[in-house]
């Protein structure tokens, strides 16, 4: 009798779990395409923004991302414009305050950053989430790539110099390394 | 009691968040900002209806010995299927409320109405419920989500309240902020009720 019970609560349960799993395909079905429709929209946009003469993005495969010196670059995409290449977007996530932050990092065949993007991040809401916002990452646009990019706290900053948001010194740092290791995935895979 | 004795005993009488104390780890995480809060909210008020009305249901199939591993995997399966509605259609909220929404899950709001309400009672007033005390917990959400943005960031819904010489108190927006805000307010509340002579169970 004893072991008559467990098989009946053992198939009830199974009934429960079978129904929901059911239910759960059936969503997933019906949501799955939107949801990676937008993703690729979402990192388009990125780019798009990051560099605003190209009309379409192609991913070029580069050997050692992840690795070294490339450790948080994630992919370089040519940005095209009527065939011709007109500049690189990097996808890079390096480390922040409270995990990666994804970013898109434009910069164009001359050399010069075009613009910063922050995909996704989860920074403090309030201080290292500001880096998103233009008056922070509009910094990084026209610096010239000649030499890495540094941090200021305070002050006029030089050519190579980003002014620290107040209260989120590391974000700051994390997003000038991200452009700093953009640069250098451009330099010296690309631009041999 | 009524359907709608019900509802309001969620919001007021046993609200969830300042009353029951429960489900407090979403609402100290996700007060930063009023959306957050109202989405927060929101999405658990429909995993709340969803789990109250297929556990009313099934109350009478589901053996008491397996109870809980059954309820837990209703809920799961509402809350899943929340995110993935959420992902599809409302990109920006998703992102904002990140991991809070598979944590639902775990939110004992819900696992304490399927226990204590849809199990013992029928689908209506399960349904009745689960609304009253969804409508609680997000009521609870905007007033603390209110208090916090206002002080913290200087806007409320995002829009800008105050001109360009207000300093927002940023400690209002970080954790310090929601333990604060949160105990200030259930001082408040039973300040008032006591003074009332109400003395609650």
């Amino acid at each position: 009798m004893r072991n008559n019970e467990i098989v009946r609560l053992g198939a009830i349960l199974f009934a429960i779990t079978f129904a929901v799993a059911l239910m759960l395909a059936l969503g997933n079905l019906l949501t799955e395409d939107r949801i990676n429709e937008l993703n690729i929209k979402t990192q388009n946009e990125a780019r798009q923004e990051v560099l605003p003469s190209a009309t379409e993005f192609e991913e070029i495969k580069v050997k050692g991302l992840g690795e070294g010196d490339y450790k948080t670059v994630q992919n370089v995409y040519v940005g095209k414009n009527d065939g011709n290449a007109v500049g690189y977007c990097v996808g890079v996530a390096p480390s922040g305050f409270g995990g990666p932050i994804e970013m898109v990092v434009g910069i164009d065949s001359e050399g010069k950053v075009t613009g910063v993007t922050i995909v996704n991040s989860s920074e403090t809401p309030g201080l290292g989430s500001k880096a998103a916002e233009p008056k922070f990452k509009g910094q990084y646009k026209g610096k010239s790539t000649d030499s890495p990019l540094k941090v200021i706290k305070s002050g006029t900053p030089a050519d190579n110099e980003i002014v620290a948001i107040s209260g989120a010194t590391i974000t700051s740092n994390a997003v000038t390394q991200g452009v700093n290791s953009a640069v250098k995935v451009i330099k010296e895979k690309i631009n041999q | 009691m009524s359907v709608h004795k019900d509802i309001l005993n969620g919001i007021i009488k046993e609200n969830p968040t300042f009353v029951l104390l429960l489900g407090m780890c979403p609402t100290l995480a996700v007060t930063t900002s009023v959306t957050n809060g109202i989405g927060m909210g929101l999405s658990a008020t429909m995993v709340l209806i969803g789990s109250n009305v297929v556990i009313s249901l099934l109350r009478k199939f589901i053996p008491s010995k397996i109870r809980i591993p059954a309820f837990i995997v209703i809920i799961a399966g509402f809350v899943t299927l929340i995110d993935m509605i959420l992902k599809a259609y409302f990109p920006s909220l998703s992102k904002s409320l990140g991991i809070f929404i598979p944590l639902i899950v775990v939110n004992c709001i819900i696992l304490a109405r399927a226990e204590a309400f849809a199990s013992k009672n029928d689908v209506a007033r399960s349904a009745a419920d689960g609304l009253g005390m969804g409508l609680g917990f997000t009521l609870a959400l905007i007033v603390i989500a209110s208090i916090r943005e206002i002080l913290g960031n200087g806007t409320f819904l995002g829009l800008k309240l105050f001109g360009e010489g207000f300093q927002p108190a940023i400690i209002m927006i970080l954790a310090p902020g929601g333990f604060l805000t949160l105990g200030t307010i259930l001082g408040v509340i039973n300040w008032w009720s006591q003074r009332k002579g109400r003395s609650e169970t």
